[in-house]
C-alpha cells in the first residue's frame, strides 16, 4: 500500500468492520431503530389479543371523551377507543408496509440484475422502462391506480408495489456495473463459471446490502403514503381501523376533540421515525460508500 | 454535443411516449367495462345494455384500444385532451384553471426548503456532532417522518383555529399560501438538509480542502468557496428528483386546506371515475416532471466543469 | 527558518480504543536543506507530515512539540496558522487526482495562493467567492505572476492552460500545478508527502527534478516523505528512517545508505531488488508489520530484529547519537555493525510477512508438488534455480495480435457506424517458453494490462492470434476445459480480486469446482495450495479482510494455481504492497517457479523489479512493442531509445543524462503520431522517424522497433 494515509484510514475502518456484530449492536440508530421496530412489531402482532375494546364497535354513550384512565387516548366521534384503533391499526399499516415492500424488492432487484449483468439493448431497454416508472410522481400514480381499481386497502397495496421498485432497480443495476467490473468477477470469468453462477456467487452477495438499507427506509416512506391515500379516502374503508382514515375522520372535530387527530399522527411519525433511524444505522454500518443515498429521494 | 443531445432527445422521446401509453391505458384497470362501470356507480344501478353504447359511443369508447389511443394522442398535439365525463368542460381549460394556483404552491414551498435547508445543512456538516447538529438532525428526521396531511392540521389548529392569524382554507392571497406552504416545505427541506449535511461532510473529507487550508485560506472560505462549491453539485440532482415529492404533497396538501389545485381535481376527478381528467392530471405531471429533472441535468452541466460533454445520464 | 520536531505523538480515536499512529518522532529540517522521512505504509510518516502543517485532523497530537522559525506549531492558534501556512509553510499531496478543487481553474487556485500570500490577514469574504464563480484570473498582476509559476514548474504553453480545469491536466502536469501553488507563497519550508508515487517513473524523474532545482533557487528547506528509497537517494542531503511511528535512524543519505546502522534499516535496504543479483532470494523481515497498537516498553523493531536480546524489550531505548550528524535508536553493538549481507543470512529464515504460525515450526517448508511427489525446499536457498536457462517448444505463443476498442458506447453511435476506436495492442508478436520469466514494462496506458487480459482470455484480440501449446484458442467463453486450466491470473490489488464476501477456502474452492473436481479432492488440493504459498490451514476460514496485503497476494497465487496451469499471468503483483512485503512474494514466485516449472508472464512498471525476475524483457509504448530480448541484453545495452530513457529514470541518486532523459509526456492513444510512434519524445529523432514506421528488426539477440537500433548498441560498446 502506496497511499500512506488511505492506508491508515482503511485499516481504522478495518478495526471497525472486523467487529461487525459488534459494530451492528453498538450503532445508536440500530440499536433505537431496531427497538423502536421490535416494539412496533410487538404491539402489531399481540396488542389485539390484549386490547380490551372492540376497535370498530359504536358506542354511542361514550363519544369524545377525552384521555382517561379507561380511555387513555380518549375515544372518536362514534365511541370508539381511540387507543384500541391505534393497536389494530398497527398490524394493518406495518403488514401492507412489508408486503409493498417485498414486491417492490422483488421486482426491483430482478431488473436491476439484470440490466446491469446482461447489459447493451437489454439494459437500454429496462432501463428506459425505470425512467419511465420514475416520470410518475409515486402517490399521484398510485392514486389514481388504486382510485380506478377500486377504493381498497388490497388495491392500495397493489398500487404500492407497482410503483416504487425502480429505485432498487436502479440501485442493484449500479452496483451491478460497479462490481461487475472488480478482479474478482473477472477471475471466476477465468474459470469458464457460467453467467448465471457468476450474478448468484459474485453480484447477488454484493448488492444486498444497499437493498436491505433502502428497503428498510422504504418501509418507514409506504407507511406515510398509504396514510395518505387511506386519508384521501382511497385505502382502508370506515370503519377499519388504519392511522390516515383515523385522521381523516377527526378532522371535523379539530378544534373540541383534537386527540382524535393528535394520537394516529403521531403513531405514523413514531413508526416512520423507527424505520428512518434504523435504516440510517444500517447504512452506516452495511452501506458506508452510501450508493443507495441518491435513490432515497425518489418515489 | 449535438450527438449527445440527440441521443438524450431520443430516450426523451422513448420515455414521454411510454408515459402517454400507461397514462392513457390505466383506465382499463377498472373492474369490468368501464363505461358500465361508470354508469353503475353514477346510478348506483345496473345501467342498460343502451345506455352503455350510447356512453361508449359519446365518449369514444367503442373504438379498439390502439385507435382510443391514437386519437387521444393526436388530440394532444392540437391542445385537446377530451371532456370531462361528468360537466362536459373541455379538460385542457380545467387543466389552465387550476394549474397556476398548483405552480404557486409548489414554488412557494421550493422556497421555503431551499431557504432553510442549505443554511442548516452547512452549519450542521461544519459543526459535525456537536449539539447544533444533533437538535437540526433530530428536527429533520421529524421533518421526513411527519404526514404531511397531519402537519396541516396540527398547523390549522394552533394558526388559524387558536390564534386565529390566517384562514383555514380557500386561496387566492399570501395569507393563504403561508400555511399550506410551510406544510409541503416542511418535509423538503428535511430532506434537502439531510442531503446538504451528507454532501458536505464528503466534501470537507477531499484533499482539496485540506489543499486550500494549507494554503492558509481562512476557515470560513474553505467551507463556503471551496467546499459547499463541490457538495451543492449532487443536491441540485436531488432537488430536481424531489420536484416528485413536492407535486405528490401537492394533492395532499391541497385537500386538506381545500385549495382547488391539480389535486384536488384528481382525487374529484378519480372519485367520479372522470376519466379524461384524471389522464389530463396524470399526463401534465409526468411531463412536467420528467422536463424538470431534464432541465436539472442541464444544470449539472453548468455546475460541474468536469461534464463537458452531455454524457452525464 | 528550521523546523524542530521533538517527540511528536499523533494518536486517531477509534470504536476499538485509541490508534497510536507517531509514538515519539524528533528529527529536524535545516534552513535550504532536503531531507527524507521513510518508511513503509502504517509507520506514521504521513500522519507526521501532516501534523506539521496541522492537517492531523482526525488524529490529535497528544504530546510533543513542532517548533518552526521559534513558534510552536502545536500550540499555535488559528490566525498565527494561517499566516504561516500563506506565508512560509508549504505542503504538496500525494495524489494529483484528489489534490486540485474540480470546480475552478487552475489560474484561480494559483491566484488565491498568491493574494492569501499577500496579506494572510485580509481575506474579503465576497471578493475570495466572486473570484470563485469568474474562475479567471481577471488582475493583470497576479495573471502574470501565476504564468510566471506556471512556466517555472514546467507546464508548456502556459498561456493557453491558465484558465483549464484540474480535470483536463494529466496526473504529472496536476502534480506540477500543485507545486506552483506552494511556490506562489515563496515558502521556506516545503513538506511534499509522496509527491511522485501516484506518477509514472519518467513522470516521476522529471518532477523530482524541478523539486531540486526550486531547492536551488528558493533556498527553501524541502521535507520528502517517501517510502521509496530510491527516490530519496536522488534528491536527499539527509534520510530520517520511521518504523511504528519512531525515528529509528538519521543521517546524512550516503553514510545511511553504505553503512546503516539499525537493523530495520539495513532490512529495508536488504530486501530492495536492485541491491540482489537477478534471481537471487531477496533477503525479507520476518514477523508482522506493527498494527498501531499502544506502544510497549523497549525497542519498537525487537519482534522483528534478528539480533534481538532480552534487555531490548525492556526500558526506553533512547536514540543515540553516532557521530555528530548521525542519531540511532538501537544499542545492540553487533546489530549496529553488522553488514547487510549479514542481515541477509539472519533474516531469510522466515518468509511469512504477518501473523503467522511460531516460526519455530517453518525451519524448512515440506511442500508438496502437483505430480504428487514430495518435495522439500531449503529457505536458505540462495541460488540462482534452474529455471533461468528455459528451453523447450513455447507454452504461449502470440502473433500479430491486436486488440482495439470502441471509443464511444452509444447506440446512435452504432447506427450510424460513426464509432471511433482506440488501438490498445498493436501487432505484437511474443512467445514463452515453460519454466521461464518473460518481463513486460511500460508506462500507464501503454496497452500491457490489455495485452496480459487477451493472453488470460478475458478479451480477445482483434486480429491475431494467441496460441495455447501450439493451438489456437480465443477469449475464455470459447476455451476448453484443459485451455482454460493452463493459464492462471494474479491481478494487481489483491484487495479486489479476492471477493470480500467469500473465505479464503471458498475463493480457492471456485477454479476447483468449475474444473469439476470432487468435494474430498478440492478439500485436499486447497490444503496443498496453502502450504505451497506458505500459509497456514488455518487461514482457509478467513475472509480477506482478515488477511494483510501480503498475505492476500499469497492467496490470489495459490488460486492462480488451483488447476495447475502451465501459464502464469501476473499484472503489477507487487505494485501495491510495501518493499520488504514485496520481497517475500517475489521469492515465492521465484521457488514456486522452480518447483513447478511455470511460465511467467510479469507485467510491471517497476524495471527493478523487472530485472530482479525475468529471463526475458519486452518493452511496450503506446499499444506497440518496441524492444524484446533477454533481460541482460535490454537493461543493459538497450536497443531502443525508449528503453534507454526508462532506466535512465530510475531514481538511483545518480544525476540524469540529458540526452536520453524523456522530454513530454505519452500522447494520447486515439491520435497516435505518424512514423515511429515514440519520435515525438525521443532525442534521437529526426525526419525519417516521423515518417517512417520503423520495422521490428533483430539486433543481437533482441529485436527493436527502432531505425538507429544498431547505432545504439553500437554507442554503448564503445562507452
Amino acid at each position: 500500500m502506496w497511499r500512506s494515509l488511505d492506508a491508515v484510514r482503511e485499516w481504522l475502518s478495518e478495526r471497525t468492520r472486523s467487529q461487525f456484530a459488534w459494530s451492528l449492536r453498538t450503532t445508536p440508530g440500530v440499536r433505537f431503530g431496531g427497538t423502536v421496530v421490535c416494539l412496533l412489531a410487538v404491539v402489531a402482532v399481540f396488542g389485539p389479543l390484549v386490547s380490551p375494546y372492540d376497535p370498530t364497535a359504536q358506542v354511542l354513550e361514550a363519544r369524545f371523551e377525552g384521555p382517561s384512565l379507561a380511555h387513555p387516548l380518549g375515544t372518536d366521534a362514534l365511541g370508539r377507543d381511540v387507543a384500541t384503533r391505534i393497536v389494530h391499526g398497527a398490524r394493518v399499516s406495518l403488514a401492507l408496509a412489508v408486503a409493498a415492500t417485498a414486491v417492490r424488492v422483488v421486482i426491483g432487484t430482478t431488473i436491476g440484475l439484470l440490466a446491469g449483468y446482461v447489459g447493451g439493448l437489454v439494459d437500454t431497454a429496462l432501463m428506459r422502462l425505470v425512467d419511465i416508472q420514475l416520470a410518475f410522481p409515486g402517490l399521484v400514480l398510485a392514486l389514481v391506480i388504486a382510485g380506478v381499481l377500486g377504493p381498497s386497502l388490497r388495491n392500495v397495496m397493489i398500487a404500492l408495489s407497482v410503483v416504487g421498485w425502480a429505485s432498487y432497480a436502479r440501485v442493484v443495476r449500479g452496483n451491478v456495473l460497479e462490481v461487475k467490473d472488480r478482479p474478482f468477477v473477472e477471475a471466476a470469468r477465468l474459470y469458464g463459471t457460467p453467467q448465471r453462477r457468476i450474478a448468484r456467487r459474485h453480484l447477488l452477495p454484493n448488492v444486498v446490502n444497499p437493498v436491505v438499507v433502502l428497503a428498510t427506509m422504504n418501509l418507514g416512506t409506504i407507511v406515510l403514503t398509504a396514510a395518505g391515500l387511506s386519508f384521501l379516502g382511497l385505502g382502508a374503508q370506515p370503519p377499519t381501523p388504519e392511522w390516515g382514515t383515523m385522521i381523516a375522520g377527526g378532522r371535523d372535530y379539530l378544534r373540541s376533540a383534537p386527540w382524535i387527530v393528535t394520537a394516529p399522527g403521531i403513531a405514523i411519525m413514531a413508526t416512520v421515525i423507527g424505520f428512518n433511524v434504523l435504516g440510517d444505522g444500517l447504512r452506516d454500518v452495511l452501506d458506508p460508500d452510501h450508493l443507495g443515498e441518491r435513490e432515497r429521494g425518489r418515489s | 454535443m449535438l450527438r449527445a443531445l440527440l441521443s438524450r432527445l431520443g430516450s426523451l422521446t422513448v420515455v414521454i411516449a411510454g408515459v402517454s401509453l400507461i397514462t392513457y391505458g390505466l383506465i382499463y384497470l377498472t373492474p369490468g367495462d368501464p363505461a358500465h362501470t361508470i354508469l353503475h356507480e353514477r346510478r348506483g344501478s345496473s345501467p342498460s345494455e343502451s345506455e352503455v353504447a350510447m356512453f361508449r359511443a359519446e365518449h369514444g369508447l367503442d373504438e379498439p384500444f390502439v385507435i382510443q389511443y391514437i386519437e387521444w394522442l393526436t388530440g394532444i398535439f392540437r391542445g385537446d385532451l377530451g371532456t370531462s365525463y361528468a360537466s362536459s368542460e373541455p379538460v385542457t381549460t380545467l387543466l389552465l384553471q387550476y394549474l397556476p394556483n398548483t405552480v404557486e404552491l409548489a414554488l412557494a414551498a421550493m422556497a421555503v426548503s431551499l431557504a432553510l435547508s442549505i443554511p442548516v445543512g452547512v452549519v450542521s456538516a461544519v459543526h459535525r456532532d456537536t449539539w447544533i447538529d444533533r437538535t437540526s438532525q433530530f428536527a429533520a428526521l421529524l421533518g421526513i417522518s411527519m404526514p404531511n396531511f397531519w402537519l396541516g392540521y396540527l398547523l390549522i389548529l394552533l394558526f388559524a383555529l387558536h390564534l386565529g392569524l390566517t384562514p383555514t382554507s380557500g386561496s387566492g392571497t399570501l395569507a393563504h399560501l403561508l400555511l399550506p406552504a410551510i406544510t409541503l416545505g416542511t418535509g423538503l427541506a428535511a430532506i434537502v438538509t439531510r442531503i446538504v449535511r451528507t454532501s458536505m461532510l464528503e466534501v470537507l473529507e477531499e484533499e482539496y480542502v485540506d489543499t486550500a487550508r494549507s494554503k492558509g485560506v481562512s476557515e470560513r472560505l474553505v467551507v463556503y468557496k471551496h467546499a459547499l462549491r463541490n457538495a451543492l453539485i449532487p443536491v441540485v440532482t436531488i432537488v430536481g428528483l424531489q420536484f416528485g415529492f413536492v407535486l405528490n404533497g401537492a394533492v395532499v396538501v391541497e385537500v386538506v386546506f381545500q385549495r382547488p389545485g391539480l389535486g384536488t381535481l384528481l382525487v374529484d376527478a378519480v372519485f367520479a371515475r372522470d376519466y379524461p381528467i384524471v389522464q389530463g392530471v396524470v399526463l401534465v405531471t409526468a411531463v412536467a416532471f420528467v422536463i424538470t429533472n431534464q432541465l436539472v441535468d442541464l444544470a449539472y452541466v453548468a455546475l460541474d466543469p468536469r461534464i463537458e460533454r452531455g454524457e452525464h445520464a | 527558518m528550521r523546523l524542530d520536531v521533538s517527540d511528536l505523538h499523533v494518536r486517531f480515536r477509534t470504536r476499538s480504543g485509541p490508534a497510536h499512529a507517531v509514538n515519539g518522532a524528533s528529527f529536524s529540517v535545516d534552513t535550504g536543506e532536503i531531507v527524507g522521512l521513510v518508511g513503509e505504509s502504517g509507520c506514521g510518516k504521513s500522519v507526521t507530515a501532516r501534523s506539521i502543517v496541522r492537517l492531523e485532523d482526525p488524529g490529535e497530537i497528544t504530546c510533543g512539540s513542532i517548533e518552526f522559525g521559534g513558534t510552536d506549531l502545536s500550540a499555535a492558534d488559528d490566525r498565527t496558522l494561517q499566516r504561516l501556512r500563506g506565508r512560509e509553510l508549504a505542503m504538496v499531496f500525494q495524489d494529483p487526482e484528489t489534490t486540485l478543487n474540480p470546480a475552478y481553474t487552475v489560474g484561480e487556485q494559483i491566484a488565491e495562493a498568491i493574494r492569501v500570500h499577500r496579506d494572510p490577514d485580509d481575506q474579503p469574504f465576497f471578493r475570495e467567492l466572486f473570484a470563485g464563480v469568474r474562475s479567471r484570473v481577471g488582475s493583470k498582476r497576479t495573471r502574470e505572476r501565476v504564468l510566471e509559476l506556471l512556466r517555472e514548474v514546467g507546464i508548456p504553453q502556459p498561456k493557453d492552460r491558465i484558465d483549464d480545469y484540474p480535470h483536463q491536466f494529466s496526473g504529472g502536469m496536476r502534480q506540477r500545478v500543485m507545486l506552483a501553488i506552494a511556490l506562489a507563497r515563496r515558502p521556506s519550508l516545503l513538506i511534499a508527502d509522496e509527491p511522485t508515487t501516484a506518477l509514472d517513473t519518467t513522470t516521476q524523474a522529471a518532477v523530482l527534478e524541478r523539486l531540486k532545482t526550486i531547492n536551488d533557487e528558493y533556498e527553501m528547506g524541502l521535507l520528502l516523505i517517501s517510502h521509496d528509497l530510491g527516490v530519496v537517494s536522488q534528491l536527499c542531503d539527509r534520510i530520517v528512517i520511521m518504523y511504528d511511528g519512531v525515528v529509528v535512524e538519521s543521517g546524512p543519505t550516503e553514510q545511511l545508505l553504505s553503512r546503516p546502522a539499525h537493523p530495520y534499516t539495513k532490512a529495508l535496504l536488504g530486501c530492495l531488488p536492485s541491491r540482489s543479483e537477478p534471481g537471487e532470494t531477496l533477503p525479507t523481515v520476518s514477523g508482522s508489520p506493527p498494527d498501531g497498537s499502544p506502544p510497549s516498553a523497549g525497542c519498537v523493531f525487537v519482534d522483528r530484529c534478528p539480533f534481538a536480546r532480552e534487555g531490548c524489550r525492556e526500558g526506553e531505548r533512547p536514540a543515540s547519537d553516532l557521530d555528530d550528524k548521525r542519531t540511532v535508536r538501537c544499542d545492540v553493538p553487533e546489530a549496529r555493525e553488522a553488514d547487510i549481507e549479514a542481515m541477509r543470512e539472519a533474516t531469510a529464515a522466515d518468509p511469512i510477512d504477518g501473523p503467522g504460525p511460531d516460526p519455530g515450526d517453518r525451519e524448512q517448508n515440506v511442500a508438496v508438488a502437483v505430480d504428487g511427489g514430495v518435495q522439500v525446499d531449503s529457505p536458505t536457498d540462495t541460488t540462482v534455480s534452474p529455471s533461468r536457462s528455459a528451453v523447450g517448444r513455447p507454452v504461449l505463443e502470440l502473433e500479430g495480435v491486436t486488440k482495439t476498442f470502441r471509443t464511444t458506447d452509444a447506440v446512435l453511435d452504432r447506427i450510424l457506424g460513426t464509432d471511433d476506436r482506440l488501438t490498445a495492442v498493436d501487432d505484437v508478436c511474443l512467445d514463452l517458453r515453460a519454466g521461464e520469466t518473460l518481463g513486460l514494462v511500460g508506462e500507464s496506458g501503454c496497452g500491457k494490462s490489455t495485452l496480459a487480459r487477451v493472453i488470460a482470455g478475458l478479451e480477445s484480440p482483434t486480429t491475431g492470434t494467441v496460441r495455447l501449446d501450439g493451438e489456437p484458442v480465443g477469449d475464455v467463453d470459447s476455451r476448453r476445459d484443459g485451455q482454460l486450466a493452463d493459464v492462471g491470473v494474479v491481478f494487481q490489488n489483491p484487495g479486489t480480486s479476492l471477493n470480500p464476501k467469500r473465505t479464503v477456502r471458498e475463493s480457492l474452492a471456485e477454479p476447483l469446482l468449475e474444473a469439476g473436481w470432487g468435494k474430498r479432492r478440492r478439500e485436499e488440493r486447497i490444503e496443498e495450495l496453502l502450504s505451497l504459498v506458505e500459509l497456514p490451514e488455518e487461514y482457509a476460514d478467513r475472509y480477506p479482510r482478515q488477511l494483510s496485503g501480503g498475505q492476500l497476494q499469497r492467496v490470489a497465487i495459490a488460486r492462480g494455481l488451483a488447476v495447475e496451469p502451465t501459464v502464469l499471468v501476473l499484472d503489477e503483483p507487487t505494485a501495491a504492497l510495501d518493499v520488504s512485503v514485496q520481497a517475500t512474494v517475489l521469492n515465492l514466485l521465484e521457488r514456486l517457479q522452480s518447483q513447478l516449472g511455470l511460465a511467467y508472464l510479469f507485467v510491471s512498471h517497476d524495471l527493478e523489479v523487472v530485472r530482479h525476475v525475468a529471463d526475458r524483457v519486452a518493452t511496450m509504448y503506446l499499444s506497440q512493442l518496441l524492444e524484446a530480448g533477454p533481460a541482460s541484453q535490454v537493461l543493459s545495452k538497450p536497443a531502443h531509445p525508449y528503453t534507454a530513457a526508462l532506466l535512465e529514470a530510475i531514481p538511483d541518486g545518480e544525476p540524469m543524462d540529458d540526452e536520453t532523459r524523456l522530454a513530454g509526456e505519452p500522447p494520447s492513444p486515439t491520435d497516435p503520431p505518424s512514423g515511429c510512434a515514440f519520435h515525438p519524445r525521443c532525442s534521437m529523432a529526426d525526419e525519417k522517424c516521423e515518417r517512417l514506421e520503423p520495422a521490428w528488426e533483430t539486433v543481437g539477440d533482441a529485436n527493436s522497433r527502432c531505425h538507429y537500433a544498431n547505432e545504439l548498441t553500437d554507442d554503448q560498446d564503445e562507452k
